[in-house]
């Protein structure tokens, strides 16, 4: 009988033990010292459903911060200036150009010419603007005023109606420093294309649908 | 009292609990009074006979229309059959004689009692007279009510944007329900040809006429003598015709997918309407370019007229022939497919009945021959034949035959002609269960997949298997309380099925998803499942004829209460058995298809439920915690229990087994089941404790008895 | 003979009674009752929280208590003790009433070998509640994978990146650290890293917002270089979190630290620099790394003939396992998952094609316990049919013997 209620005991006490074990807090400093090795995620050129396919190579001190929908890739530098870099369907260079212009309050140009202009995304013509002074725009139905404020803008038409923009906007002193800097940034802006099917992939037929119907 | 009043009282009870149930599963009368349709003449039999056997696509199988039919007839009618008054004498239509009626005379059709409304309040906002709260109702009873119908609808629609779908009142629900039939009903009608109004905006007489012989066109064009005027007149009334003609048939809708495609000859056909669709769309974009620019025209060189002219016919041809190029060209065949049908419908039109029928048959002729269906397609003549011989409806008359003998056989029982009666019962009863067996090995040779995949399919697989327990056992004992039981179960579980065929609509032999196609695990692990529901359910049914049948002093011999009790802790067994292994199979399904034994999906837990209360019953009566009563009032429990696994978690809606319904008139029926099954259970209760009483009182009464001199024993009953 | 037992009862050591407690048939049908009870409440409450949130109140070994709250957060006032706990007692009594002090004949063999079946998938069922892995792979074509994503498991990495602009391998902060950070801080140091960092404001479920379209509420975080964090419904269907959190860089050097808002959703590394170096951080769900990559040759969707349901789904994948082995071919069909090395990976969604490139998301579970709990149901089964039978076959000879007595009688 002893022998048996032993084995109740042992079998009572277990659970505490895995319980005890279990509950230990974590304190409030802690060392991290587990690394991961390196795989295909830290890849930036393989495509993941939902991210930006734009790749760019920053200048140490901008931060690449979260974006939008409208901000392929955001950056944020110094304190208050932000680079954008989006995606505008139609309208083309000079219009868009001209937008820019007009929330500072600037004529409309006539043509493109005058402006600075250099070959970005694989031979494609873009063209620079700088702009200051004092900023009126509306953002989300509410206006927006700022004095003082600089724009550094990019275009590029790559063809089919879109033009790719890159647009820093900040106060005036901190905008006007990083005129370089974007310009160079345009200048190595990549896209990740998804990657070509391999040809076992094609090889296989599993590109033959036949003629749509059932899918 | 008297044991023929009390066995009277006992059935009644029992008949009363099956139609409480029944309540609970549909929601009863429709009010009784017959439409009567005039000018309405019936189909040709041989008609009806042909065209129910015309294949047709739907829901991802090769069906015969019949089947199409029903399920359009549930979903609209809430019914098998739809009886009308045809001159003052009662006729029930078929549902394939009404959805020929809805194809091919809908003028008639809009005067049948199509639509089954449930809740008349949702006519009675729009300020319609109603009679009852449920009826049914024809289209040009709800025709002039449809402006504020339509408006309704937007406005809940306009609800569900802004709060979603949970916002709605069931009033708005079924708002919104009704006015999906209509739209559905709208689209069966008339599909093939040009209805009046189009003939006459559009001036093609048929279809012929637009598709095949352009020359018309031509011809036409070619009588104006080159006067510019009407040149532009006529092409500009072509292309406002084809764009009318084009919306009327981008709009065919549901019936077309009646229309196979004769020439693919391969298993991914698509019908005449969504082959249509694909290139109605850019047309009618071409179309609206077309009227755009005509209006620039005539802005630019003011209004058609003499002087006008010239200028304007230059611009007008370069904006014709644009038109022309952006038109997209129809796919091969589709053109004579669909002059095809039209030869099919003229006939129904006003044509005899054996141009009919010559129409149907040379019709199914020039495709039954040239179409493979590949594994999609059923065996046509088998599935009419299934559908004609109604297995399960057909078993629940048997039933309640059986049941009437039964009734009969109790009241003279102890004579001779209960004996035979016995038989009869005992007959019927083994033929309903055979007739249920049957339909289930047809409908699964039909499907080609073992009987089990459907919720629905689960109810005639528990009717079958437990009226096959049923009787084997019976045939044992012999003590005829089960037949009672094999009756109220098999009507319940039939009548279940039934009603949840007619509510839900839809044709329940319709492929399955890609992950339940393995026909290995429906074949072990569902069925298994399966049996473990069927084993408690059985047993409760046993527990509510113990619990009653005690209750109305009608089981009042031991033995037949241990009898009963006995079987009913085998069904407990059998039912933890076949549960733990059916469970254990979906834990290996599972792992095989999802990675893992065991998930705590609803599903899962259902399954594991079962087996703990069974498990929880097995060990309570080992434990002596229950007894007789005990054990019954258990059993009843486990049958909540069960109804939970089986259904209400359907309705949680999460999961991988989810089935995608939500109703809150099913979750009502659910609440309403557990409700009668506490009932239930709080009589056994009330029983024991009336009994326990009353043996402790008999106790205390010997035991004074025996401290007083005496010497009898102490009795210790089971109870 | 009834006051014999009562006197028996009361003669005995009160060791005696707890051992007879303990292995009692009382105990096993309360554990059982309790069980049930658990399972349906929480079957119940997991259409409203969902599922892991709903496996982490009942059935975690933390779990002592729980209070089931079902129709949306409404309590239902009846604590009960955690399932995993329930479980452990049920154990015992098991093992106790079940097997050991069971009386021995032939007639309970059956029921000793379920009983030992059950005994052993419940200490089985613990190995798979503490290590079974689950992640999620999305492949498209073309490339070679070598990573899952952990299901409910987030992370921090944080990774220094080259003068090329290449990340070096990352430091990882698991979600155990960070999960009690609601109104807390915790401080984490790296040996190799020029800063600290400071991780508060934990979130399960968030979305990000944009500052410029969205008023923040009670309930939002701070904005953080023009987003903050807005604490989102979540939606028990998907079973999806998307963590949040806001962590604060502190340089070594004492230079101004700079505050990150991190989430699931942001899906790249935020990046600042320290020291003149780059570096980035990011909150993805805890990267799985495989020791096998998997490179999607192709992947069909079929649906029946007019209509969207699913009638086929199959990848076929190249397989390279560690080096020097040979890579195979293989393909995953529904109900035929691919089983390799204890990781079992089969598909678990479809989509269209992405740009002419084809998708197929594979779900990556591994489990030591693997099929061991279904070879102790089997062995259960086995034990109650044997039991039943037995049952069975008895009571059918007592109810045709009778007769026969009767008759000699």
């Amino acid at each position: 009988m002893k022998f048996k209620l032993l084995i109740g005991k042992f079998f009572s006490v277990v659970p505490f033990v895995v319980l005890l074990a279990s509950c230990e807090e974590v304190p409030d400093v802690v060392e991290v010292v587990e690394r991961r090795e390196l795989c295909q995620y830290d890849d930036p050129k393989v495509y993941r459903s939902g991210y930006s396919s734009w790749v760019g190579d920053q200048p140490l001190h901008w931060r690449r911060v979260n974006g939008t929908r409208y901000r392929l890739l955001n950056y944020a530098v110094g304190e208050a200036t932000e680079v954008a870099v989006g995606q505008v369907n139609g309208g083309g260079v000079l219009a868009n150009l001209n937008r820019w212009r007009g929330e500072f309050g600037e004529g409309a140009l006539q043509s493109l010419d005058g402006l600075e202009r250099f070959e970005m995304l694989e031979g494609r013509e873009a063209y620079a603007i700088r702009l200051k002074g004092s900023f009126k725009k509306k953002v989300a139905g509410m206006p927006v005023k700022a004095e003082g404020w600089g724009v550094n803008g990019v275009i590029c038409d790559v063809g089919g109606g879109v033009m790719v923009t890159i647009k820093m906007m900040g106060p005036e002193e901190e905008v006007d420093v990083e005129y370089e800097n974007l310009i160079e940034f345009a200048k190595n802006l990549r896209f990740n294309y998804l990657q070509e099917p391999s040809e076992r992939s094609k090889k296989n037929g599993s590109m033959d649908k036949s003629d749509g119907g059932g899918y | 009292m008297n044991m023929r009043v009390r066995i009277l009282g006992f059935c009644l009870t029992m008949i009363v609990i099956l139609v409480v149930a029944y309540a609970g599963i549909s929601s009863l009368v429709v009010s009784a009074l017959l439409k009567d349709v005039e000018g309405y003449e019936v189909w040709d039999e041989r008609v009806v006979s042909e065209m129910q056997t015309l294949p047709v696509q739907d829901g991802g199988r090769v069906k015969p229309f019949q089947t199409l039919a029903r399920r359009y007839m549930y979903g609209m009618h809430g019914d098998r059959t739809m009886k009308v008054s045809i001159g003052g004498e009662k006729t029930k239509l078929s549902p394939t004689e009404w959805l020929m009626d809805v194809i091919f005379r809908p003028e008639l059709a809009d005067d049948l009692p199509t639509f089954r409304v449930d809740n008349s309040a949702i006519l009675e906002q729009l300020g319609m007279d109603v009679n009852s709260l449920r009826d049914r109702y024809s289209y040009n009873q709800i025709r002039p009510y449809l402006r504020k119908l339509q408006k309704e609808y937007e406005s809940i629609l306009a609800k569900i944007k802004r709060l979603g779908d949970d916002s709605l009142t069931p009033r708005q629900q079924q708002t919104i329900a009704f006015v999906r039939l209509l739209q559905s009903y709208h689209s069966l009608k008339n599909p093939f040809i040009l209805s009046a109004e189009v003939k006459k905006a559009t001036g093609y007489g048929s279809m012929k006429d637009f598709f095949v012989t352009g020359s018309t066109l031509e011809e036409r064009l070619l009588n104006t003598g080159g006067d510019k005027m009407s040149i532009i007149g006529i092409l500009d009334s072509k292309i406002v015709a084809d764009a009318i003609l084009l919306s009327d048939i981008s709009s065919l809708g549901e019936v077309s997918k009646l229309l196979l495609n004769p020439t693919s000859g391969k298993r991914e056909w698509q019908s005449i309407g969504e082959r249509f669709a694909k290139v109605a769309k850019p047309n009618q974009a071409a179309y609206r370019l077309y009227a755009e620019q005509v209006a620039e025209l005539k802005q630019k060189h003011g209004e058609l007229g003499a002087n006008t002219i010239e200028a304007f016919y230059a611009d007008y041809l370069e904006v014709f022939q644009a038109y022309m190029k952006r038109q997209k060209s129809y796919p091969d065949g589709l053109m004579e497919e669909l002059v095809e049908l039209e030869k099919l419908q003229a006939p129904y039109t006003g044509g005899s009945s054996d141009e009919q029928l010559r129409a149907i048959s040379s019709f199914k002729a020039a495709y039954e021959s040239e179409v493979d269906f590949g594994d999609v397609g059923g065996d046509i003549k088998a599935e009419v034949y299934l559908n004609k011989l109604d297995y399960f409806n057909n078993g629940i008359a048997i039933l309640l035959l059986a049941g009437v003998f039964l009734i009969a056989m109790c009241l003279c029982v102890g004579t001779k002609a209960s004996r035979v009666l016995y038989w009869c019962v005992y007959g019927l009863t083994a033929a309903a269960c055979l007739f249920t067996i049957a339909g289930i090995v047809h409908r699964s040779v039909i499907m080609g997949r073992p009987p089990i995949g459907t919720l629905y399919d689960t109810m005639p697989f528990i009717a079958g298997a437990g009226l096959l327990l049923l009787v084997l056992v019976e045939l044992i004992h012999r003590k005829a309380i089960l037949l009672g039981v094999s009756v109220c179960f098999g009507v319940a579980i039939l009548f279940l099925a039934k009603r949840y065929e007619v509510s839900e609509a839809k044709d329940q032999m319709d492929p399955l998803v890609a992950v339940l196609k393995s026909n290995y695990w429906l074949a072990t692990h569902v069925v298994m499942i399966t049996l473990g529901y069927m084993g408690g359910i059985v047993a409760a049914c046993i527990s509510h004829f113990y619990i009653i049948g005690r209750a109305f002093g009608v089981i009042v011999d031991k033995n037949d209460r241990k009898y009963l009790t006995k079987i009913v802790y085998g069904m407990v067994a059998f039912t933890l058995l076949f549960s733990l292994i059916g469970t254990i199979l979906g834990g290996v399904w599972a792992a095989d298809s999802w990675g893992r034994f065991w998930g705590w999906d609803p599903k899962e837990n259902g399954a594991l439920l079962i087996v703990i209360w069974m498990l929880v019953i097995l060990h309570a009566r080992l434990g002596g915690y229950i007894r007789e009563i005990g054990l019954h009032v258990c059993s009843v429990f486990g049958f909540a229990i069960i109804v939970f696994s089986w259904w209400h978690v359907n309705f949680l809606g999460v999961g991988l087994h989810n089935y995608g319904f939500t109703s809150s008139a099913a979750m009502t029926n659910i609440w309403m089941f557990y409700g009668m099954e506490f009932l239930i259970m709080l009589i056994g209760g009330g029983m024991a404790w009336v009994i326990h009483e009353r043996k402790a009182a008999e106790k205390m009464r010997k035991k004074l008895e025996a401290e007083n001199g005496g010497d009898s024993e102490v009795e210790v009953v089971e109870n | 003979m009834e006051v014999d037992i009562k006197m028996a009862k009361k003669k005995k050591h009160m060791g005696l009674r707890v051992l007879d407690f303990f292995s009692g048939y009382l105990l096993a049908v309360t554990c059982l009752v309790l069980l049930g009870l658990l399972v349906w409440f929480s079957t119940l409450e997991m259409q409203d929280v969902g599922l892991s949130k709903t496996l982490e109140r009942y059935y975690s070994h933390k779990t002592i208590f729980v209070v089931p709250e079902i129709n949306g957060g409404k309590s239902v006032y009846i604590p009960l003790p955690g399932a995993y706990w329930v479980c452990c007692v049920l154990f015992i009594n098991m093992v106790l009433g079940g097997i050991i002090r069971i009386r021995k004949n032939v007639r309970n063999v059956g029921a000793v070998i379920s009983h030992f079946a059950i005994a052993a998938l419940l200490v089985v069922g613990q190995v798979d509640h503490h290590q079974s892995i689950r992640g999620k792979m999305e492949s498209y074509q073309g490339e070679k994978y070598d990573y899952a994503t952990k299901f409910e498991f987030t992370s921090i990495e944080v990774s220094e990146f080259d003068e090329e602009g290449k990340k070096k391998s990352p430091y990882v902060i698991k979600h155990d650290m960070i999960k009690d950070l609601n109104d807390k801080v915790r401080k984490f140091t790296f040996k190799d890293l020029p800063f600290d960092l400071e991780v508060r404001h934990f979130r399960e479920h968030v979305v990000v917002r944009n500052g410029a379209n969205y008023a923040r509420g009670k309930d939002s975080g701070e904005l953080v270089d023009g987003f903050f964090l807005q604490p989102a419904e979540f939606d028990v269907k998907m079973d999806y979190y998307n963590y949040g959190c806001y962590v604060m860089v502190r340089p070594n050097d004492g230079s101004p630290g700079r505050k990150i808002l991190l989430s699931r959703s942001i899906g790249f590394p935020q990046t600042f620099s320290v020291g003149g170096k780059l570096y980035g951080i990011e909150m993805p769900n805890e990267i799985w790394n495989m020791p096998f990559s998997v490179d999607l040759i192709n992947s069909v969707g079929e649906y029946y003939p007019g209509t969207k349901k699913a009638s086929k789904f199959q990848s076929t994948i190249a397989w390279t396992g560690d080096e020097g082995e040979e890579e195979k071919i293989e393909t995953i069909k529904m109900n035929q998952p691919m089983r390799y090395k204890g990781f079992t990976l089969y598909q678990a969604s479809w989509n269209e094609p992405i740009n002419g490139l084809e998708y197929s998301g594979f779900e990556i579970v591994t489990n030591p316990a693997d099929r061991w709990p279904e070879y102790c149901l089997w062995v259960s089964a086995f034990g109650l049919f044997l039991h039943f039978a037995l049952k069975l076959i008895s009571y059918l000879d007592r109810e045709t013997r009778p007769a026969v007595r009767r008759d000699l009688s």
